[in-house]
């Protein structure tokens, strides 16, 4: 690998570890508000098998050296207030909100990030990894559109109030200080490093499309809320990008390190060795 | 070998995840009482069990071992002394807050409301057995008994000389009989 992708490449990488990372955190929240105790059991493998590729990916940072003295590459900014937000109400979230979003991540991560990835990097024990991991995340995918669709086949009640739990402030606040800076950065970064617009489409095509298949996934207020933030971030020239996402971009960069310093020990979970 | 997969469990999945590899173990398997018995001096141990099972195993074989790793496969309520009905809930809360420091193991060791056993189990130093630098909680499901260890959902290969077992976990159908023979 040249030394000018090695540069390119290494911020990329060290996001794609840390958002696969807090998408294992999400799994763990998911699997403690699971509707049945055999959704809870899948979930938490699911936990484990999301640490799985961030320790890979992190595995092939170190074999393309990129990783400073074995180090652990730092979060960005909006990482961390991710982290601090899981921490702090991950376990209280409503369960059709982390339940949405989660499909959203692997369909983008999965469809766009991946594959870009493997159409620019030649290692072949990367296309390797990476074909695992699809097959793990092709997996989730399934399950987690099952378990939408199981949530609102719980009939227009159980929806409405559900759909109520989603004004709560932290949610709100969450998609807009944590969610929407968070993916608009790596969105940018991502695009600035050549991957086309028309793949980022494509993903939330996918999550729409696998969302529709489901009887009753659109009776709830949480998919239907992703879909339409989903096609205002892939589509630069709308407005919310002007307004919303690059300020909050721009705020959150300056956001005091006391606020989000201390984060639990689960952050400290990763480690490229497969053998402990 | 074959009967490993026959004697697991009839839950969906379960018996493509705890299974026994076809290359045995190298180390010791004990099972049912056998860890009792046996001398961990310098060893390296993996306890795979049930909380309330932990419980007990853990503090008597951390005194010999070197290095402990447990797999709890259900978290279970904890009270330093048998506690009256009523109390036990409240005391059982405080003792977790009180024991264990950091927040993200205290999620793992607490049980999950719908989900989890309410029962109660006693004992006085399981949470500082748990938190001693020469043991490992991991929360990770394990996935298979390999040969040189446990292999858990994360992908990651646990090294370990002997494992325990215990009586409730999910393996103890699935371990087959002659490693259980080779551990008397
Ligand atoms: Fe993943």
């Amino acid at each position: 690998m040249s030394q000018e992708t090695r540069d390119k490449l290494t911020p990329f990488m060290a996001d794609l570890v840390w958002i696969e990372h807090i998408g294992a955190r999400g799994f763990a929240s998911l699997a403690a508000k699971a509707p049945t105790a055999t959704i809870r059991e899948i979930y938490r493998y699911f936990h484990a098998e999301e640490q799985k590729h961030a320790n890979a990916e992190l595995a092939l940072m170190r074999r393309w050296g990129m990783l400073e003295h074995g180090r652990i590459p730092e979060p960005n900014t909006q990482v961390k207030l991710a982290i601090k937000v899981l921490d702090t109400y991950g376990d209280t979230l409503p369960l059709q909100g982390l339940a949405a979003l989660i499909p959203l991540l692997e369909c983008a991560l999965d469809g766009a990030l991946v594959k870009f990835l493997t159409d620019t990097v030649e290692d072949p024990l990367c296309h390797e990894v990476f074909r695992h991991i699809n097959s793990d995340e092709a997996r989730h995918i399934t399950v987690d559109f099952e378990v939408l669709d199981y949530l609102g086949a719980r009939g227009w009640i159980s929806s409405i109030s559900s759909a109520a739990e989603l004004l709560d402030p932290r949610v709100v606040v969450g998609l807009i200080v944590v969610f929407a800076p968070l993916i608009n950065k790596m969105r940018d970064n991502i695009v600035g490093m050549g991957l086309q617009e028309k793949k980022l489409m494509n993903a939330v095509r996918r999550f729409e499309k696998l969302g529709g298949r489901g009887e009753y996934t659109a009776r709830l207020a949480s998919y239907q809320a992703l879909k339409v933030m989903g096609n205002m971030i892939i589509d630069r020239s709308h407005p919310y990008h002007r307004l919303l996402a690059d300020p909050m971009v721009k705020i959150t960069n300056h956001v005091p390190r006391f606020l989000i310093d201390k984060p639990q020990s689960w952050v400290k979970g990763l480690s490229p060795k497969a053998v402990a | 070998m074959a009967s490993a997969t026959r004697n697991a469990p009839a839950r969906p999945g379960s018996g493509r995840r705890a299974r026994a590899e076809s290359a045995p173990f190298h180390g010791k398997l004990l099972t049912g009482t056998g860890w009792f018995e046996h001398y961990y001096h310098g060893e390296r141990v993996a306890i795979l069990a049930s909380g309330a099972e932990a419980a007990s195993i853990l503090p008597e074989v951390l005194h010999t071992a070197e290095t402990v790793t447990v797999f709890e496969e259900t978290s279970t309520w904890v009270t330093p002394l048998r506690v009256p009905g009523p109390l036990r809930g409240l005391a059982s809360r405080a003792w977790l807050r009180l024991s264990v420091g950091d927040a993200w193991t205290r999620r793992q060791l607490t049980p999950n409301k719908r989900f989890d056993s309410r029962e109660v189990t006693v004992s006085p130093s399981y949470y500082a057995a748990l938190q001693n630098p020469r043991t490992r909680l991991i929360h990770w499901p394990a996935y298979a008994i390999a040969v040189n260890g446990i292999r858990s959902a994360d992908g990651v290969e646990y090294q370990v000389d002997t494992i325990i077992v215990g009586a409730t976990s999910r393996f103890a159908a699935t371990v087959p009989t002659t490693a259980k023979e080779s551990a008397r």
